[in-house]
């Protein structure tokens, strides 16, 4: 089964997301058995006047599905790294490994065999595919050819801009098809021999490959959790000329979302990409420093271990984890394939409380408008999830990049704050998913990761309704609904409610008999990061016949 | 039964011989019309939102005065127990009478006796199951239908079997609409209490399209009703209905009017037929010379209502039917006029303990700024998708509680 989802059209076998190939697996779907639930109503006339008191309990299937993935059994970046380490070197395997040995103070004595030698130029071909590919390729050399193109005498990456090394990779790398432009690896293989990136390349390669590799085949799906439960009590009356309803449910043990990057991550740690990327991040700092000063000093700030020694750091960055899900042992990975973990389980409270008034022609807010008839109606939400900690986060509304929180300070535990010259970051953050050299965002980290046990929003609507409009045969009702999440961030999975976010929605409407014409304009509001529909104020258009 | 078939038959053979005659002529008893040309020697006997008709329809209104004929009966029942006045109490907002279910006062006396009788004259039936037209006319003539299935149980009736504790329930009132399409499948919940000042009306909706039942803030006085058009008050519903309580009453006297009375036409005619541009075909609106009392109604100081004055006529003896209501914005402009038409008999329906007993056939409210008009409550044969019951056996307690709402509304 081919899944669409709202990622980007579909190519090849999955969906292409930055170097990773994304298979679906479909949906999971629950079995729709022991649902049901019952509601008890009463209503209370002595109270006030009357009270409408309802108490409900239902056991549901979730109708909203839950992504996770699926890793395969057995697949690990640090296996592959190797095995593609040892192929980039060909025919001078024997001597790579003598310096890598000679490196850690070993006595090199490595040679090999006639067939090795075959077989690993056979490999070494198959990687040729991997090395000069439009990710790595870009990855390597664009700073070499933007400085082909603006003259600036550096190739260093951070000295142009990425419109820069944009047009440097089109003019160099690709070639025109039909009027579009299309990579060409064979432009790559001239272009790294021309910069003398070759080797380079094929470390990238081989890198990125091992890296991407466990990732390309694992799987995503979608899973409907079974037997949640939900209960509640309602309630509704009138003062005065207002009438007041209230519902507050309680979800024991309910499934909250994890966030779909902090899944990855989690895959990323138990299939060994993780490492793998820290570990080549290491190996380049060692080989400009070998003290690996810089972020030892960084390292002992952050964790307070002001003896820790090169090695002590080096140690944690290899047990370093990306994710904050449960980690994935390797036996695990060894044993079958296995998920990532999809939801946690959390009692959460959440509640609404509304009210309603609406005034008669004679009412002054009616006849201050010159309405035959007016309302107001508000209401207030809230989600609360009392236990929810930092170490079992669940995935909330708003931007967000990656990982969050003390993640972004990677193993060194640096904070969200990275330095005002880049290059440092790799160095300060050393293990963070935001400065990884392959699939970092270039050092943007959220400080806030989790939702918040408190997210509460409100709505308020008013509507006037003016009949026989002008002396005409129409009726003409304007609205206003303005909306606003004014505290914490809500799961995804209930409200999503994302502090600061706020719209207004104008519209109005024309009514003839069973015709219906009605024109609407919304404005979104508020800061850009909280609210991800900023940019979308829409305007809409509707005619309706009922009949 | 006998009676209504012969005069379909009538109807029919008339039409069929006279194509241009009119209903009301074709029964033979028009003693005289009326027409702006000689409104004039009739004003007197008109109100002033009939003489308004004249005024913005000069070509097309007419009223076609009949010979008097039969009058209405009033339920033996509660004509046996209704020998003395009662007293108002709770600043008239509230009744104490010598018989449970009686008419208040059958020698009125003061303004708000005719109010009162009036507002207590739905319960001289025990219950009723009904469906019930509405029509809101725009100024072009176009007619949107509503359609409204109604089940109504009076408490205070004598023949009402359900014992009910609370002796101040008046009304226990369930609605459906059917029609038209935008509103269709909104119920309302309606427990209305003789004395509000003692327990405000009641009410309850259900919303399709929320599927739920809500309480309804205030649906009463001013508040517009769904199915009027926007120019039918709650409160005007059935001509009068609620507290008393924001306007102060006078009485103005006896006179004799011209008023609209036993419109069988209205009943056995299609509303295509009988509904003109801005007013009634007045081939089919029958009208005769009856005494009517006039009362006043003044906003109190500090009150607020849409409607700054009303005057309503309400006919002579018992049971005191309401015919016009004129009604008066801020300005003492007048904004609207109301006629209410009535038939002897039960539209083709069964329970009636008598069929001289009068039945209301409609209101209607003419609005004159938008000439539009909506009529309200309408029945007949030539319009009821099935025969209305009277005094049937009622709807069980639980019907009229908000869970009973939400299980008749899905």
């Amino acid at each position: 089964m081919v899944m669409e989802t709202g990622m980007s059209g579909l190519k090849k076998g999955g969906d292409k997301i930055g170097v990773v190939d994304l298979h679906g697996n479909g949906h999971l779907y629950a079995d729709g058995e022991d649902q049901y639930g019952f509601a008890l109503r009463t209503y209370l006339d002595d109270i006030g006047t009357g009270v409408e008191l309802g108490f409900y309990y239902t056991q549901f299937d979730s109708k909203v599905p839950y992504l996770r993935y699926k890793g395969q059994r057995g697949v690990y970046a640090g296996d592959l790294f190797g095995a593609f380490q040892l192929a980039a070197s060909g025919d001078n395997l024997a001597a790579r490994l003598d310096s890598s040995a000679e490196n850690f103070g070993l006595t090199p004595q490595v040679t090999m065999t006639a067939e090795e030698t075959t077989a690993l130029a056979q490999v070494v071909s198959g990687l040729g595919n991997v090395s000069f590919n439009s990710g790595a390729c870009g990855a390597y050399m664009n700073p070499h050819l933007a400085n082909e193109i603006y003259g600036k005498g550096t190739a260093s990456n951070f000295a142009y801009t990425s419109e820069e090394k944009a047009n440097a990779l089109d003019a160099f790398l690709y070639t025109e098809v039909n009027g579009k432009l299309y990579f060409d690896s064979s432009k790559c293989v001239t272009q790294a021999g021309l910069h003398s990136r070759v080797t380079t390349l094929q470390g990238a390669g081989a890198l990125l490959g091992a890296a991407v590799f466990p990732l390309n085949i694992a799987e995503y799906e979608f899973i409907y959790p079974e037997n949640n439960v939900a209960m509640g009590v309602s309630m509704n009356t009138n003062i005065g000329p207002t009438m007041v309803n209230a519902e507050l449910t309680f979800r024991p043990d309910f499934p909250l979302h994890t966030a779909p990057t902090d899944q990855g991550q989690q895959l990323s740690d138990a299939a060994g990409t993780t490492m793998l990327l820290t570990m080549g991040t290491i190996q380049g700092l060692y080989g400009a420093d070998n003290t690996l000063a810089t972020s030892l000093a960084s390292y002992r700030a952050g964790t307070g271990d002001l003896t820790a020694t090169r090695e002590d750091m080096i140690t944690a960055a290899g047990g370093f984890k990306r994710s904050y899900l449960p980690a994935i042992s390797l036996q695990t990975v060894a044993d079958g394939d296995y998920y990532t973990t999809p939801y946690f389980e959390y009692d959460v409270i959440s509640g609404t409380i509304g009210t309603t008034s609406s005034f008669t022609a004679s009412h002054p807010v009616t006849s201050g408008l010159g309405a035959d008839s007016s309302a107001v109606i508000t209401e207030l939400g809230f989600v609360s999830i009392p236990d929810l900690t930092d170490t079992k986060p669940v995935n909330r509304g708003g931007y967000r990049d990656g990982v969050g929180g003390v993640k972004c300070g990677g193993v060194s535990l640096a904070g969200t704050a990275f330095n005002s010259v880049k290059a440092l970051d790799g160095l300060t953050h050393l293990g963070s998913a935001q400065t990884d050299p392959l699939f970092g965002n270039g050092s943007y980290c959220e400080s806030k990761n989790n939702a918040d046990d408190l997210s509460m929003t409100y709505r308020i609507v008013g509507v006037a309704t003016y009949n026989n409009f002008n002396n005409s045969t129409w009726g003409f009702s304007p609205s206003f609904v303005w909306s606003h999440d004014f505290k914490g961030y809500g799961p995804t999975t209930l409200g999503g409610f994302v502090p600061g976010r706020q719209s207004l929605s104008l519209s109005g409407n024309f009514t003839k008999g069973d015709m219906r014409v009605g024109l609407s304009y919304v404005n979104q509001l508020g800061d850009e990061m909280d609210n991800l529909s900023w940019d979308r104020d829409y305007v809409s258009a509707n005619v309706s016949y009922a009949f | 039964m006998n009676k209504l078939n012969l005069k379909k038959l009538l109807l029919t053979f008339a039409s069929a011989v006279v194509m241009s005659s009119s209903a009301a002529l074709a029964d033979g008893h028009v003693k005289y019309s009326i027409t702006s040309s000689n409104l004039s020697e009739y004003a007197e006997m008109l109100n002033s939102g009939q003489i308004q008709m004249f005024a913005q329809y000069p070509d097309t209104y007419r009223i076609d005065v009949s010979e008097n004929g039969a009058s209405c009966a009033v339920d033996p029942d509660v004509a046996a127990i209704s020998q003395s006045n009662g007293t108002m109490i709770n600043d008239n907002e509230g009744l104490e009478v010598p018989n449970y279910g009686q008419t208040p006062f059958p020698d009125p006396s003061q303004a708000q006796h005719f109010v009162w009788n009036y507002r207590m004259y739905a319960g001289q039936i025990s219950a009723v199951e009904r469906i019930q037209t509405s029509t809101n006319v725009k100024a072009d003539g176009s007619i949107t239908l509503g359609q409204q299935e109604t089940s109504i149980s009076f408490p205070t009736n004598p023949r009402t079997k359900t014992m009910y504790a609370d002796k101040n329930l008046f009304a226990l009132f369930m609605q459906k609409n059917l029609g038209p399409p935008r509103t269709a499948g909104t119920v309302t919940l309606v427990h209305d209490f003789i004395d509000s000042y003692m327990q405000p009306r009641k009410a309850w909706q259900y919303s399709p399209a929320t599927r739920r039942v809500r309480r309804a803030p205030n649906i009463s006085y001013d508040t517009l009703t769904t199915a009027g058009g926007g120019i039918v008050t709650v409160d005007q519903f059935g001509g009068f209905n609620g507290a008393q309580d924001r306007y102060d009453w006078s009485y103005e006297g006896k006179q004799k009017m011209i008023v609209p009375f036993m419109n069988d036409a209205l009943a056995e005619n299609p509303i295509a037929v009988t509904h003109g541009v801005g007013h009634l075909n007045p081939d089919y609106v029958r009208f005769e010379e009856l005494d009517v009392h006039v009362v006043h109604a003044q906003l109190s100081p500090g009150q607020r209502h849409l409607y700054e004055s009303r005057t309503f006529y309400f006919l002579d003896g018992q049971p005191g039917l309401l015919v016009y209501q004129d009604m008066y914005d801020g300005n003492q402009e007048l904004m609207r006029t109301y006629m209410q038409t009535h038939v002897q008999g039960q539209f083709g329906g069964t329970g009636m303990l008598s069929e001289d007993i009068c039945n209301v056939q409609g209101e209607y409210t003419f609005d004159f700024a938008t000439r539009t008009y909506s009529g309200g409550s309408i029945m007949g044969p030539a319009v009821q998708p099935r025969a209305p019951i009277f005094n049937g056996e009622e709807k069980a307690v639980s019907f009229y509680t908000p869970d009973g709402l939400r299980r008749y509304a899905r």
